[in-house]
């Protein structure tokens, strides 16, 4: 049993009325859609053509948003259909990250991730989705793959039919019949922001609607969208003209999350370079501070995470209803398991000997690695997002904690020492300092050089012309700027302040060098998740 | 709802089917969407009604919750024999009227003056009474012609005939002349019925002056055959200067100049005369060939082979090259089309409507050479051929039919246009200032004449004069830019709210459709008792068929008129009929073979038509001409058969009709100049031809404004041009043109394209919409808040003063209307063109594209009603008016709404 769908563009006319039957099928509130429909033109007149095609749940039988979703919300039901329990949805959005054709929105009334269920509902009582059976052309056929008698297996097996992004090994239950590859291939044909032709242009706001011409009349509109490509030119080269809008999932909290996560992780790690030069754990940075700089930063990243979270409410269903098969519910195991061996820490220097907070930050490093590199994991499952499923991003993440960490840790030395932050009764022994100096500016002259090394080293060819433009946009286009900037000061000003901090140099100097890691980190990463997603995916 | 064991599968194995079977439709449990994949079931009554979103009238089945008594949505009908079950975005886009937090639900009477926006709330039984008062008085005073019908989407079918008639009234408006009238002439000269019925399913080779399929009458039964045509083998050309989705999936697209059409089409017959590609069996039957060689040819020998060579020499100029260049197309793509159309023979369909025959001086013509190649082709009544609608359309005679009135009332059919398909309506305004009559009671109904019509503010000027219009009242589902100028507003219901009855040409069949409210449905069918439909509508939203009765029992209360015997209750004079009574009566005794239908299920024909909502009366209609007649044929071969409905019962070629009315050069197939021929235009400047009226296929001209599920998906207004004049003439994508026409300009914003051809620009005719209060007087979701000022005499000016934006309402998404730009009014800025001949309002403008001037705004109309008024007068001056031949009013065999007795067709008849 495996139900699929095959939308005949040779015969689909363009009209909508699977959107809209889609729509009061579902209550599907304004502004998001399950299905929708794409005009492309191409040509110069009079030669020219307008070609449409149906976007949509591809009801993958790999599907990567079933495998990322954290909750099981999005769940692979026994008749292929790739349906969703809005109950179980943290709304996350890792799905819409996973997913390589833009299938998923969040719903604005239940604020959980929902698309196509292929009318499931319908299905199981023997009823064709909405869209089939509202369509005048019948140009959607929907039926069970894998019974050969059915009309749908017989047009997969007899016809000449196309896929979108199998490349990605999602095995999509979804076929085209006569679609050409600029309606199915979202970079073959060049977008703009003018609306094209039913609607509003995207930037209206800051345009021309209720603007008196008489104080501006520079005449030049032309929109020029985010991603650098230009309006409508007259060569004849494919163009979308009616396309729709999808918003980026994830912002600035998730970029602020990858820091903050960072120095937590790179503060464990310090530690333990620290100790492995010898450092005493007598210290008041090593016993208290540490872990508790370390937990701050932890419980800010889970804040980070919960906020960003469609419904914060349902937080805790990570770990109570977790899918282990999603790196979001890895990371939740492994940032509690942080978290302990932070208290543990705390508590161990409050209470027990040194051995025992030797041996506990030895392991809070350990996890430490596991908190700054999973998230490359968790990005890897991002199938809608190539240029984030680098290899290298694991050692990215963990050089990022190791510059950050150790910054953290100079900067919290500085503190200590020329501020009085020391409990009186136990202040730094004179001996430490250096040698905690030392292991700190070491880590991030080493997480510095690291992170820009990987940086260098990541791939300047894509196969995939999505990921390509992706890193067009962060390395030459739109958050190019923010992504030099960042990498600079996250690579150049550390390294440099560390390893003149080594030499001896005041340890305020690192301190300067592990705010530039922070910021440089923060810009870099920022620009990293966003140009991931600035690409069209439909 | 419920939530125990699982609903049984009605198929077999995985296999799904499209609906419930009708057996089920009174009791159908399904699970709830928004509750999966909790199987919550809810309970469903199925009743089927008709979309009322275009004329189509395709089937929509309501899925009524039996719990909550809502409707929850619109599928489509798979009884339906038009769209069998399937539907186009607008049919289940219904939900959104029914649901429109800014509908009327109630009565409204102004207070303060006309058009200042302020209104309270009355009941029907108060409005009743004032109208009906007032009518029965301007009747009793012998002003009849006083009262005035004027209707936009009709929806039913013969109903308001019926009324008119009952009332005496010759008040009957209608929006022929903003939409078809160009090609009904077309079409009627030939053959007596004024539309073309395709058959396209069938065909081999179909020729499109029109957009079929994403728009038009009757886009989703159409689009569906065209289609199945196509994948069966069948190709198919689009004629349209624009690339319409149609043009698009067309294996030829011929971007012609507008209004150019007829000369193409006739260098087509030339060279389908030159093959020899002619069915002369047909032509020698069924053509009026002797009366064209007597008449025209009087000096050629009686023959038919000379009837030929008379048209081979007529159109002896029209040569291919000629065309081309004329037309602005390859010469190898008019050849191409004419071969195809030579190769289908008998199985050559086409269709025309609006296009050519709506936008051009003349254009009536374009139907008319049109049907020349079918008549060549002998693809005429055939399989895979093109059909006079009267063929298939079915009218089922009413209860109780009153005799023809003899009134003329020439605010409708003005002497000056004798062969205007049908009435005059864009010229009401004119003709009240004129001082040509006065209107008593002037009712607009689902239309909106302020926004659609041409020259909007003439009709605002005229609207707000009691002295021109004692009362207007506005039967309608929503709020209108002319239901602002209403002394009452009357809330009518939308599609699953009301009766009718209906039946379109939709393809070779004929077949009957029943539309009908259905929670009224549903509410009788458990039992209720209910009375009038607005108990179980919302609020207190009524439909017509009621009204009408009511109303007519208000204008004539104790009978002395002898109107309220057309609508008293067959078996209790002393109260109205119902619409059961009046329904079933039609159902019993006027269609055939649904009696029988409805016994073979144990129903009554009524109960047949509330369960299944349509039925077809006759599949596989072809050859009608051929049928036997039993009154009135044509001889042909010693036998008497059906023929057609002109004069000769045949086709005509040449009319003698045209002749006897003074046109004497328009009598053949022939090509007449449009008033925006492209060579008279200064297309070096600024000169371009504006298409002001093409269509979206999620839009309902100007009725979709209450569906945010079809403004989400088309909402934007751009003026399309074409690159190469966007760089002529200094515009890109999203800047701002001033575009100027005869009586005024307006300023919209450019989108450079390359679907549309140089030297013309296209913008929708949907988009504009406006309202004059922040929260009243149009659908929020689709209006922006205008200023509508007078600038002194005559001079007008709307500005936009905000665009679309967010409200609060029951409905949650009105808060997240995301969209802004409301569009641009063009209609305000064209004054009237009516067509000499068809009286077609012939839209395509001559324009002059400018950059916006100092003051300008996005969305400023600025009009002089005194310019519009003395281009009326220009284009009044090309009219041969009447009297006809006999003293005609208008030729006895022309079609007119409410047709009158014969008396009053003549002048010395008139009784006004």
């Amino acid at each position: 049993m495996r139900y699929g769908f095959v939308i005949d563009q040779t015969t689909c006319i363009g009209c909508h009325a699977c959107t809209v039957a889609c729509k009061t099928e579902h209550q599907v509130p304004l502004g998001v859609n399950r299905t929708w429909v794409k005009y492309v033109e191409q040509g110069t007149w009079p030669d020219t053509k307008r070609s449409f095609s149906v976007m949509r749940c591809n009801h993958c039988t790999d599907a990567p948003c079933v495998a990322i979703c954290p909750t099981s919300a999005l769940f692979k039901r026994k008749d292929g259909i790739v349906d969703f329990d809005t109950s179980r949805c943290i709304g996350c959005k890792s799905c819409m990250q996973a997913c390589p054709y833009d299938a998923l929105y969040i719903d604005p009334n239940e604020h959980t991730a929902q698309k196509c269920n292929y009318c499931a509902h319908r299905v199981e009582v023997g009823i064709e989705p909405a869209c089939v059976v509202v369509c005048p052309e019948q140009a959607i056929v929907a039926g069970d793959l894998d019974d050969p008698e059915s009309r749908i297996a017989a047009m997969v097996a007899a016809e000449d039919l196309t896929q979108r992004a199998v490349e990605r090994g999602t095995s999509p239950n979804l076929w085209y019949k006569g679609a050409q590859p600029v309606n199915i291939e979202p970079l073959s044909a060049a977008r703009t922001t003018d609306g094209g032709i039913w609607r509003d242009p995207s930037d209206i706001d800051q345009s021309w609607l209720n603007v008196d011409l008489t104080t501006n009349q520079d005449g030049d509109r032309t929109g020029v969208s985010a991603n650098g490509t230009v309006a409508h030119d007259d060569t004849g080269a494919p163009r979308v003209v009616y396309a729709n809008e999808f918003p980026m999932p994830w912002g600035w909290r998730v970029s602020s999350y990858f820091l903050t996560k960072a120095i937590s992780a790179g503060i464990a790690i310090a530690a333990a370079i620290a100790l492995l030069f010898g450092a005493a754990v007598e210290s008041m940075w090593m016993r208290l501070t540490a872990p508790l700089v370390g937990g701050l930063f932890l419980a800010l990243t889970g804040l980070l995470l919960i906020t960003d979270l469609k419904r914060p409410d349902r937080f805790y269903y990570l770990l109570t209803r977790g899918n282990p098969s999603s790196w979001l519910v890895r990371g939740a195991w492994i940032l509690t398991a942080q978290a302990g061996l932070f208290a543990l820490w705390f508590l161990a220097a409050l209470t027990g000997g040194t051995s025992v907070v030797r041996g506990i930050i030895w392991l809070s490093a350990l996890t430490g690695l596991a908190t700054a590199g999973y998230t490359a994991f968790l990005f890897a499952q991002a199938k809608g997002r190539i240029l984030w499923n680098s290899p290298l991003l694991v050692w990215h993440m963990i050089a990022a904690a190791f510059a950050v960490g150790g910054g953290a840790s100079l900067i919290a030395s500085m503190v200590s020492v020329t501020r009085g932050f020391s409990v009186a009764e136990v202040p730094l022994t004179s001996a430490d300092v250096p040698i905690g100096t030392f292991a700190f500016a070491l880590a991030m002259v080493l997480g510095a050089l690291g992170f820009g090394l990987i940086s260098a080293l990541e791939p300047e060819e894509y196969d995939d012309p999505g990921a390509a433009l992706a890193h067009h946009h962060l390395t030459k286009g739109s958050f190019a700027a923010a992504y030099r900037a960042g990498l600079i000061l996250a690579v150049v000003v550390p390294a440099i302040a560390g390893t003149v901090v080594i030499f001896g140099a005041p340890v305020f100097i690192g301190a300067i060098g592990g705010l530039s890691a922070m910021a440089g980190i923060w810009l870099a990463d920022d620009a990293f998740v966003k140009a991931g997603q600035s690409v069209p995916l439909t | 709802m419920t939530t125990d064991n699982r609903l049984p599968r009605i198929t077999e194995g995985t296999d799904l089917t499209n609906f419930p079977p009708p057996d089920r439709w009174d009791d159908w449990e399904e699970y709830d969407a928004q509750a999966w994949p909790n199987r919550v079931k809810n309970r469903f009554r199925l009743v089927p009604t008709t979309c009322f979103n275009c004329e189509s009238a395709c089937g929509l089945l309501a899925y009524v919750d039996k719990d909550s008594g809502e409707i929850r949505r619109f599928e489509g009908n798979p009884e339906h024999p038009g769209s069998r079950g399937r539907n186009c975005a607008k049919g289940p886009a219904t939900i959104n009227q029914v649901n429109d937090p800014e509908r009327i639900l109630f009565p409204m009477r102004r207070v303060g003056d006309r058009g200042s926006g302020e209104w309270e709330r009355v009941s029907w039984e108060e409005a009743l009474t004032d109208i009906g008062s007032r009518m029965g008085k301007a009747i009793r005073e012998g002003r009849n012609d006083e009262i005035m019908y004027h209707v936009g989407r009709p929806g039913e079918d013969g109903f308001m005939d019926r009324t008119l008639k009952a009332w005496g009234v010759d008040g009957h408006n209608s929006h022929t002349n903003i939409c078809s009238s160009g090609a009904r002439v077309g079409f009627a000269l030939w053959s007596g019925y004024d539309r073309p019925s395709a058959d396209f399913a069938n065909a081999r080779f179909i020729l499109l002056l029109s957009a079929h399929l994403e728009t038009g009458h009757y886009f989703n039964p159409h689009a569906q055959r065209i289609m199945e045509a196509k994948q069966a083998g069948a190709r198919i050309a689009t004629v349209d200067p624009r690339l319409s989705n149609t043009a698009s999936l067309s294996d030829h697209w011929l971007s012609c100049w507008p209004g150019t059409e007829p000369a193409m089409l006739l260098a087509i017959a030339r060279l389908l005369l030159e093959w020899d590609a002619v069915d002369h069996d047909f032509v020698r039957r069924w053509v009026n060939w002797e009366d064209s060689l007597k008449y025209r040819y009087p000096d050629r020998a009686g023959t038919y082979e000379s009837f030929v060579d008379a048209m081979k020499d007529e159109y002896e100029d029209y040569t291919t090259e000629w065309a081309a260049d004329e037309c602005g197309v390859e010469a190898s793509q008019i050849e191409a089309v004419a071969r195809e159309i030579a190769d289908a023979g008998h199985a050559f369909s086409s269709h025309t409507w609006r296009s050519v025959g709506s936008g051009n001086l003349g254009g009536w013509q374009g139907a008319r050479t049109l049907q020349f190649l079918h008549v060549l082709t002998g693809s005429v009544g055939t399989k895979g051929g093109l059909s006079p609608s009267g063929w298939v359309k079915f009218k089922p005679p009413h209860w109780n039919m009153p005799p023809a009135h003899s009134r003329w009332n020439e605010l409708l059919w003005p002497p000056e246009y004798p062969l205007s398909y049908h009435e005059m309506s864009i010229l009401l305004p004119h003709l009240l200032k004129e001082g040509r009559g006065k209107l008593d009671v002037y009712f607009t109904r689902v239309y909106n004449p302020v926004w659609t019509n041409p020259d909007g503010f003439s009709w605002i000027e005229v609207l707000t004069d009691e002295e021109k219009v004692g009362l207007h009242v506005a039967l309608t589902p929503t709020w209108s830019e002319t239901a602002w100028y209403a002394d009452y507003v009357l809330p009518m219901g939308v599609s699953a709210e009301r009766h009718d009855t209906h039946s379109y040409e939709t393809h070779a069949a004929k077949w009957l459709g029943f539309r009908q409210p259905v929670l009224r449905v549903a509410a009788e069918r458990d039992g209720e008792t209910v009375d009038r439909t607005y108990e179980t509508n919302p609020g207190e939203v009524w439909e017509e068929t009621e009204f009408w009765i009511d109303l007519s029992w208000k204008v004539d209360p104790d009978g002395s008129l002898g109107i309220r015997k057309w609508f008293e209750s067959p078996s209790d004079p002393s109260r109205p009929v119902s619409v059961d009574e009046y329904y079933g009566w039609m159902f019993e005794n006027s269609v055939p073979n649904l009696p029988d239908k409805a016994a073979a299920e144990g129903l009554t024909p009524l109960g047949y038509m509330r369960k299944y909502g349509a039925v077809e009366v006759e599949r596989d209609v072809y050859k009608v001409n051929e049928r036997p007649a039993s009154n009135g044929g044509v001889e042909i071969n010693g036998e008497i058969l059906q023929g057609f409905k002109t004069p000769s019962k045949k086709l005509e070629y040449y009319s003698k009709t045209m002749d006897d009315w003074g046109w004497h050069d328009q009598t053949i197939p022939g090509y007449e100049k449009t008033h925006v021929y492209w060579r008279e235009m200064d297309m070096a400047g600024s000169e371009r031809i504006l298409l002001p009226i093409f269509r979206l296929p999620t839009l309902i001209h100007t009725r979709s404004g209450n569906s945010k599920y079809l403004y989400e998906i088309s909402h934007g207004h751009p003026l399309w041009m074409n690159s190469i004049d966007a760089e002529k003439l200094g515009f890109k994508t999203t800047d701002l043109v001033r575009i100027e026409t005869d009586s005024g300009h307006f300023v919209m914003r450019v989108w450079a394209t390359e679907g549309i051809r140089p030297g013309v620009v296209a913008a929708s005719h949907h988009l504009g919409r406006w309202r004059q209060d922040k929260e009243k007087g149009n659908d929020r979701w689709s209006s922006g808040l205008v200023d509508v000022e007078q600038l002194g005499d005559g001079k007008w000016r709307l500005r936009q003063l905000g665009g679309i934006e967010p409200f609060t309402s029951d409905d949650p998404d009105s808060e997240r209307i995301w969209w802004k730009d409301p569009g641009v009014n063009q209609n305000l800025a064209f004054p009237v063109h009516p067509d000499p001949i068809s009286g077609m309002h012939a839209w395509h403008q001559r324009v002059r594209l400018v950059k916006p001037e100092p003051g300008d705004r996005y969305g400023d109309v600025v009009v002089d009603t005194n310019k519009s008024f003395e281009i009326y007068k220009q284009w009044l001056a090309m009219t041969k008016p009447g009297p006809g031949p006999d003293g005609l009013r208008r030729p006895l065999h022309f079609d007119r709404p409410v047709k009158p007795t014969e008396a009053a067709y003549r002048v010395h008849g008139r009784t006004t």
